[in-house]
């Protein structure tokens, strides 16, 4: 089932456009990384599906509610979390979540149970009693996080949430995104720490100058910038029959030599005819030091569609 | 139906999160305390003040003695009240507005599923708690001056009621500007200007006829209700204009009719609160919204001016002073309605108006629901049928006006028909090219427009005037500014109006004054052509840009 489906959005600031015609639906379950550079629409697109900004127009759907129709159906099932972390400075942080679980109607008798569960996920318990003021940048960000957890939403929207986290505590996010995702929960996340988007996210969209370049899950993307894969071999000592080898094989193309042991080569076939290709050279008897594949991160991926090497 | 009003006051009340949330944030113990005591001792300090004061009359020894000085307390009690309600109360709105929307907490209370008037009741009762308790510790004073001070419990009650209606119409005042401001501060100073308003410059045209205006303040119904318990020496012809409300033919009780004014302009605030909580982008009001409001202000200024033509009932009127004639005074009358209509019309236009992007958004959007054209309730249609309603309402009040001023006034009206519709003609043409003005330019643009058109001639003409020492280039310059032009329209059919003109002017004034309202006329509605031929082609080449996109997706 889509949890998120995107049509045709359009976003104008003005005179300014800031989402041009994205189209883009989600699946129950994913966790979709939003991927681009400051200014690229990733905001806009995420205020419209927070009900917070009304599209020029498209079709916006979150759980099946329509964002401009139903918003507060859309609100029933969506945690927002936005890329600055505004608190209440005077409330305490059980105050804080207090407040917000009553806003969403949750029933009072889980009150305590779901306040302290979350401020557990969020390693809070500790400040339970603290005053939000007080509270670093990083802290008043896992406070919007368990903000965010506190109603178990069915769909998360999560605007940055890594920025200002220390390394243990972006480990700790990344599991309970996936414990998340594995309850069911549709994640939608934007971060400029793309290597760590890989490490958790199901599909990715790059996002430039409001239009989606690429979407679709990490292997698909790769697949749609590079669709050759790039070998590396690497062999102990100078063997001359390398290289013809290596192109009288089905499918091998380009062989590079940068020196006299280090061969690269483009190649269409699938995993089990790379196989071949290595025991092939094993076969004839080539001194192979490493065989592996040049494997594109998203990283290299967000490079490439940034150049604007893909269209 | 009792467990349903139970729930849902229940939700706006006493379970309502934003209103708890504020209690917990502003009714901390230590602060609370410090601000309690802030308050306690000065308000201690003044009521003892007071009383002692008073205690030394003529009447020492006697009980009598002991009752006025309560009595004396009463007022000064009621002033600090408004001080920690009205000033202090209305910064804690506007200010916490504005910074929850600048943080963007607001944003976090929009995302809930709590209803958006359970949300503007949790800011408007929640924001200023603090001031509520601080006002109940100074109410035992009250309490004591009044029940000492033999003051009727019934009255104090009723004036407290609408004490504290004033109060929660300020407070709306400054949800409105903290919504609609972007930082805290403008939104700060936007409240002060809506207070200042509210609070001196309408009631001020109380004076001038529009009883309707005086009632935005707890004054009317302060000597209306109290002046004769409280045994002030005031005097008997002020105090006739607060005793009761002349309202077309009837004479409504002051606490009436400041419900009525009050409880109108709290669903305007609202209606804006609750647009604005839907949507930050939303007008802050519908099209229709605008145009009932500008019924019902239509209304109310008919009622308001009417009794003062008629002869049978007995009014005050600062205006009968300045003009002893009658002739004069429905001048005046017809001249106030024409431009607090103008001023009206302006603000509204301003309000429902869609300004570029939202035009062109709308464009967009049609096309792509492959519509004919922008439905009228949209924010993105045009405001053109919407002028036209006001211009229609502001023409049926004026020809009403006019009615009874012809049927009132003593000695008939010595002009013309085409004279006598001269003023409304100009305020149609007034109002149509501040609409085409409005279509064309943003906010600033706008109003530099209207302040350079209306403003600049005038200082032009004051400072040739003191040069020349001579009124003709106020006069003549003055053909630019509404106020002027509007005035001139109505002084050609209401001679005793002319004294209001120079010496010098006076006396070739009957030609003098023709010159001037054909100008009048010939300038504003060659305005209104031009703008309005400038805005059908100025959104003709919107729609042009617009067409041109989509072909280009295509």
């Amino acid at each position: 089932m889509n949890m998120i489906e995107i049509k045709d959005l359009r976003v104008d600031y003005g005179d300014f456009t800031a989402v041009h015609d994205l189209s883009l639906s989600i699946d129950q379950g994913e966790i979709y990384g939003f991927i681009g550079p400051n200014g690229a629409g990733k905001t806009s697109t995420f205020k419209v599906l927070g009900t917070l900004l009304e599209p020029t127009f498209g079709e916006v759907t979150v759980g099946g509610y329509n964002v401009a129709e139903q918003p507060r159906e859309v609100h029933r099932i969506l945690g927002y979390m936005p890329d600055f972390p505004p608190v209440y400075e005077d409330l305490r942080v059980w105050e804080f979540c207090d407040l917000f679980h009553a806003a969403y109607g949750l029933p009072s008798v889980e009150r305590k149970g779901r306040i302290d569960k979350v401020l557990k996920q969020t390693s809070l318990t500790e400040k339970r009693m603290a005053l939000c003021g007080g509270l670093s940048r990083g802290m008043k960000q896992r406070l919007l996080l368990a903000k965010t957890l506190l109603q178990e939403p069915k769909v998360l929207i999560l605007d940055e949430p890594a920025s200002g986290l220390d390394p243990h505590s972006r480990i700790e996010l990344r599991e309970i995104l996936k414990e998340l995702a594995s309850e069911g929960r549709t994640i939608l996340i934007s971060s400029h720490i793309l290597t760590e988007m890989e490490g958790f996210c199901t599909s990715i969209g790059i996002i430039e100058q409001g239009r989606l370049k690429v979407s679709g899950t990490i292997e698909e993307v790769i697949r749609q910038i590079q669709p050759a894969r790039r070998l590396l071999v690497e062999i102990i000592a100078p063997d001359p029959r390398v290289g013809k080898l290596l192109e009288d094989f089905h499918g091998v193309k380009d062989v590079q030599s940068p020196s006299p042991t280090k061969y690269n080569f483009q190649f269409t076939g699938k995993d089990a005819e790379v196989a071949k290709i290595l025991a092939h050279l094993v076969g004839q008897s080539i001194p192979v030091k490493s065989f592996h594949e040049d494997r594109m991160d998203v990283e290299d991926v967000f490079m490439k569609v940034s150049k604007g090497e893909v269209n | 139906m009792k467990k349903l009003s139970k729930k849902v006051l229940g939700d706006l009340l006493w379970k309502n999160p934003i209103l708890r949330m504020q209690m917990r944030q502003r009714l901390r113990p230590r602060a609370l305390i410090i601000w309690g005591l802030i308050t306690f001792i000065p308000c201690l300090f003044i009521f003892l003040n007071v009383y002692n004061s008073a205690s030394f009359s003529p009447y020492e020894d006697s009980g009598e003695a002991r009752i006025l000085a309560l009595k004396a307390t009463f007022i000064p009690m009621l002033i600090a009240q408004g001080i920690i309600l009205m000033f202090l109360g209305t910064g804690s709105v506007a200010g916490g507005m504005a910074e929850e929307k600048e943080s963007g907490l607001l944003d976090y209370q929009r995302l809930t599923p709590m209803s958006p008037m359970a949300k503007i009741v949790g800011y408007l009762l929640g924001l200023p708690c603090r001031e509520y308790l601080l006002l109940a510790l100074t109410l035992p004073f009250t309490l004591i001056s009044a029940i000492g001070g033999q003051l009727p419990l019934g009255k104090v009650i009723l004036l407290y009621t609408i004490f504290l209606c004033v109060a929660l119409v300020y407070h709306l005042t400054a949800m409105v500007a903290g919504m609609l401001a972007r930082k805290p501060r403008k939104a700060s100073w936007f409240a002060r200007i809506m207070v200042v308003l509210l609070n001196v410059f309408l009631p001020a045209l109380s004076q001038m006829g529009l009883t309707v205006f005086g009632h935005i303040t707890i004054m009317p119904t302060l000597w209306g209700l109290m002046h004769s318990e409280l045994g002030k020496d005031i005097d008997e012809e002020f105090l006739k204009l607060w005793e009761v409300v002349p309202f077309f033919s009837w004479e409504l009780p002051p606490a009436l009719f400041s419900f009525v004014v009050l409880g109108f302009l709290m669903v305007i605030f609202l209606f804006i609160l609750l647009r604005k909580w839907q949507q930050d982008s939303n007008h802050s009001l519908t099209k229709r919204f605008a145009l009932f409001v500008f019924a019902v202000l239509q209304f109310l200024m008919i009622g308001s001016l009417l009794p003062h033509l008629s002869k049978e009932m007995d009014t005050y009127l600062f205006l009968k002073e300045m003009f002893p004639l009658n002739d004069g005074l429905a001048g005046a009358i017809l001249f106030l309605h024409l431009v607090l209509s103008l001023a009206t019309t302006i603000l509204l236009i301003h309000l429902v108006t869609p300004l570029r992007h939202t035009l062109a958004k709308g464009i967009r959007r049609i096309r792509k629901l492959n519509m004919a054209k922008v439905p009228s309730n949209w924010d993105a249609a045009g405001s053109l049928p919407t002028t036209l309603g006001f211009i229609g309402m502001a023409t049926v009040v004026h020809i009403l006006l006019l009615a009874s001023v012809i049927q009132e006034t003593d000695n008939g009206i010595q002009a013309q028909a085409y004279q006598l519709a001269m003023p409304i003609t100009l305020f149609a043409f007034m109002a149509f090219y501040t609409h085409a003005a409005r279509t064309i330019w943003p906010t600033a643009g706008f109003f530099g427009f209207l302040a350079l058109l209306w403003i600049l001639p005038e200082l032009t003409g004051l400072t040739l005037a003191a040069f020349t020492q001579k009124e003709e280039p106020l006069l003549y310059f003055g053909v630019t500014n509404p106020i002027h032009a509007l005035f001139y329209t109505i002084s050609i059919s209401f001679k005793e109006l002319t004294s209001f003109f120079g010496r010098e002017v006076r006396t070739g004034v009957g030609e003098q004054l023709s010159t001037v309202t054909f100008l009048s006329l010939a300038f504003h509605g060659g305005l209104a052509v031009l703008f309005l031929a400038m805005a059908t082609k100025w959104k003709r080449s919107l729609q042009m840009n617009a067409a041109n996109i989509e072909t280009r997706k295509k």
